[in-house]
């Protein structure tokens, strides 16, 4: 079930009568939030509980071997073990029907007649095996204690809020936050709910609407104009924005009314002037997972500038991999790899100069990156990425469509980033203790979202990674 | 319990406040509810006379309803002594995503000479050439001197027998025949559209109805399982008949009712955008020649816009279907559409006069 059906707040709400009654018991908590979270994955797929099964019992198990043996053979061989589990799974449930189509013609020519497989997705694979690995990376490496408990550990996976599209929660956060008990308490409330809602009008009212018309124009990539081909990359550019950071906000927003914190996943990174700040600013859990336990262990920046590159550019590359099973995704991946290369290049040797001039262009060539590259994300192959391209950057006449809604929401965008500039947004619309506006906003947001949902079901986009 | 009251207190105020606010912003920027009402003169459920229907989902533009549900801009010609011709067609002929003033029957009307005959526009979203069938004979009791019917029709699926919505006239086969519909507005709606009308209540309404027409699920789910049996549609079945002798019958029954000559104009759905490539469908179209045909040898006009819309195209590179907030040739016609049909039809009533 998604967070803006119907379904959800019923759900929900009974988690929360549950909570209260279970009030002075810390363990029945956490066994009616396990229970409640493969409830929630199982109205998608009862089946698919077995994957998320497997991950847990694997790693819990791989966890606690790690932190009884000092061998670092043994150790290696657990470790093996974990990664070989969650990423086989991976590999198998998202990658093998495009590795198979991929490298047909190859393997065909040497007489092998590979099929492709009826394979279906689950729902939350990239997030989870992710968010278990960095557990069994962490003991390994010395910096975590194995988990004492398999409910803390089964409950830490499988945490409905963030259970099917992140954020990706460190064990190292979330496991000392199970060993204390969380009464429900009215400032959670209040917070989360804020929090909450704002996501929903983010995800339902932008997002939804936004994609009316990204899509249409995506679809019939080339017909359009070149002022309608951009208005459609931006479009998708804040599609994609709203949708994610407001699929985040309201898990963050759930969790925190029930008294649990899941960090930050965006930071505003549409006010990046660089590809280096975008990257700390966008998804942010995946970002510092990806620079964790990938860059760094394949050197970081330790071993010198070109082997550097390299594994900036290897990372990215498996980033775009990790958003889906398609080179176009890969393509994206790499082009902010060479990116953030050249962003590093520049910090060396380049002009540094901190002038509003010298910010505003920073600003304008990491936009012009990041929407050219959301091009690429969104297309459904280079054929049409490259239709769209062609319109925005050497037009043939087309089809005007300009839909005056972007600019609206363009136009909203750019007032509320200039608050956050200002250091006035989290005050004025973020709140700790409600102003006496908030509640008349708040309500508002709720009923522009009830009011103005498209008719038309629009999964978030990052269910299909 | 103080702080508990204050707490409630400001948020209940917010809640109201907020509800006020939205409620303005809503009625601005949704569609309005058209009431019905029952018009005993022409035995049928009319738009409410006097009411403006909004439309904001698809263009913006409002339609002023008068007398008998026709125009407010048409009600002086429609009740003249002059001679006219009914325009009649389904939500394209209503044409409420275009102000009054650029929908066909208003485009002609201002292109017309004193020599031709006005045109009144009876379109009502839902209807079929069945309907028109059975209507004809109550308009031309109420208007004096209609001298022709104008039919709009976007495919040709509704001059076939089994093609017509539900609740509206009925063209049926096996023998062939023509049965009458019974559109009634629910009794909800006849109670308290006309307030909500007024109210601007649409969101509410919508809201309500989402809500509780909301099919909910609450057991396990199984991605891939077995398909939705698909339901037996109008249109599943092969024709148990022969298109001509269904177009005979039809225009037969037609040319039965109406007083003075009957064309239709037909109004395909292009050009359209197809994965990029804009189709103008310029082909020739077999189905559409044989119907031609029927209408000829029963002395029926009809006026074909296939060329007319892609010439749109071709010269300006614009669609007659498709507005600033839809995509281009989805959905009902523009001002550009409206205007094409309407001097369409002016060129074919000045023809058949010379």
């Amino acid at each position: 079930m998604t967070f803006s059906s119907l379904e959800f707040i019923l759900f929900f709400f009974l988690v929360l009568i549950g909570l209260l009654a279970l009030k002075h018991r810390p363990t029945w908590k956490k066994a009616l939030l396990l229970v409640a979270s493969y409830y929630f994955y199982a109205y998608w797929d009862w089946r698919f509980l077995s994957l998320i099964w497997i991950s847990t019992l694997v790693d819990f198990l791989v966890g606690a071997r790690l932190g009884q043996s000092s061998d670092p053979k043994v150790r290696r061989a657990l470790l093996g073990t974990s990664l070989a589990v969650n990423l086989g799974l991976l590999g198998f449930f998202k990658y093998f029907n495009f590795f198979i189509d991929s490298f047909r013609p190859m393997v065909e020519s040497v007489g092998l007649h590979p099929a492709s497989l009826d394979i279906i997705l689950p729902v939350g694979i990239s997030f989870y095996t992710f968010q278990t690995l960095s557990y069994t990376i962490d003991i390994y490496r010395g910096e975590l204690e194995p988990s004492d408990s398999l409910l803390d550990f089964a409950l830490f996976v499988g945490f409905f809020p963030q259970l099917v599209a992140g954020p990706i929660v460190r064990a190292s956060h979330f496991l000392p936050q199970l060993k204390k008990d969380h009464p429900l308490t009215g400032d959670n409330f209040f917070s989360g709910f804020q929090l909450f809602t704002f996501g929903l009008f983010k995800k339902v009212f932008l997002a939804d609407r936004l994609a009316m018309f990204s899509d249409n124009v995506f679809l019939n990539a080339g017909a359009y104009d070149s002022p309608t081909t951009w208005l459609a990359a931006t479009a998708y550019a804040l599609q994609i924005y709203f949708d994610f950071s407001g699929y985040s906000d309201m898990a963050i927003g759930i969790a925190r009314i029930m008294g649990y914190d899941l960090g930050t996943n965006f930071n505003f990174p549409y006010l990046s002037r660089s590809p280096r700040e975008f990257w700390s600013r966008w998804h942010i859990s995946l970002s510092s997972w990806i620079r964790d336990y990938l860059y760094i262990p394949l050197g970081g920046s330790w071993r010198g500038p070109v082997r550097t590159y390299v594994n900036v550019l290897l990372s990215m590359t498996l980033c775009g991999l990790w958003h889906g099973a398609a080179w176009t995704f890969v393509a994206w991946g790499a082009l902010h790899g060479f990116a953030l290369v050249k962003n590093r290049l520049w910090m060396q040797f380049g002009p540094q100069g901190k002038s509003d001039a010298v910010r505003w262009m920073g600003w304008t060539a990491t936009m012009l990156l990041v929407v050219t590259g959301w091009v690429l994300f969104r297309a459904s192959g280079f054929e049409q990425a490259w239709l769209m391209l062609r319109q925005m950057f050497l037009p043939e006449p087309g089809i005007q469509w300009l839909h005056p809604f972007v600019f609206l929401v363009l136009g909203g965008t750019a007032a509320v980033h200039l608050l956050e500039l200002s250091g006035r947004l989290r005050s004025l619309l973020l709140p700790e203790i409600p102003r006496r506006y908030t509640p008349t906003l708040l309500f508002f947001l709720l009923w522009m979202t009830v009011f103005f949902a498209p008719e038309s079901f629009n999964p978030f986009i990052y269910f299909q990674f | 319990m103080q702080k508990w009251k204050a707490t409630l207190l400001t948020w209940g105020t917010g809640f109201i406040t907020a509800t006020l606010l939205a409620w303005l912003v809503a009625a601005q920027f949704t569609n309005g509810i058209t009431p019905f009402h029952y018009d005993p003169e022409l035995d049928e459920y009319v738009l409410f006379p006097g009411v403006t229907a909004s439309t904001r989902s698809e263009g913006w533009a409002e339609t002023s309803i008068g007398a008998h549900g026709f125009l407010r801009i048409e009600e002086e010609k429609a009740f003249s002594d002059h001679p006219k011709i009914i325009l009649w067609g389904d939500s394209h002929v209503e044409g409420h995503q275009v102000d009054d003033v650029d929908k066909t029957s208003s485009v002609y009307n201002a292109l017309a000479t004193g020599a031709d005959p006005f045109c009144i526009s009876k379109g009502r979203s839902g209807l079929s050439v069945a309907d028109y069938y059975f209507k004809m004979d109550k308009v031309q009791q109420l208007l004096p001197n209609v001298v022709g019917h104008a039919i709009l029709i976007s495919g040709l699926k509704d001059t076939l027998p089994g093609r017509q919505n539900p609740s509206h006239a009925e063209f049926r086969h096996s023998p062939m025949r023509l049965v009458p519909g019974n559109f009634t507005p629910t009794d909800f709606s006849l109670q308290y559209a006309t307030i909500a009308h007024y109210l601007k209540l649409r969101p509410f309404y919508d809201a309500g109805k989402k809500l509780l027409s909301a099919e909910l699920r609450f057991l396990p789910g199984h991605v891939g399982g077995p398909p939705p049996s698909v339901p037996i549609t109008r249109n599943s079945a092969a024709p148990a008949y022969a298109y001509e002798d269904a177009w005979n019958y039809l225009l037969k029954r037609l040319k039965e009712n109406a007083d003075g000559y009957i064309f239709f104009i037909y109004c395909p759905y292009t050009p359209r955008l197809k994965e990029g490539i804009v189709d103008t469908d310029t082909a020739p179209n077999a189905l559409l020649e044989r119907f031609e045909a029927v209408c000829r040898a029963n002395g029926v006009g009809l006026i074909d816009m296939t060329q007319p819309f892609a010439a749109l195209y071709e010269r300006e590179r614009a669609f007659p279907r498709g507005f600033f907030n839809s995509p281009p040739g989805v959905g009902h016609f523009n001002k550009e559409g409206h205007r094409l049909i309407g001097q369409a039809i002016l060129d074919y009533v000045q023809g058949r006069n010379q």
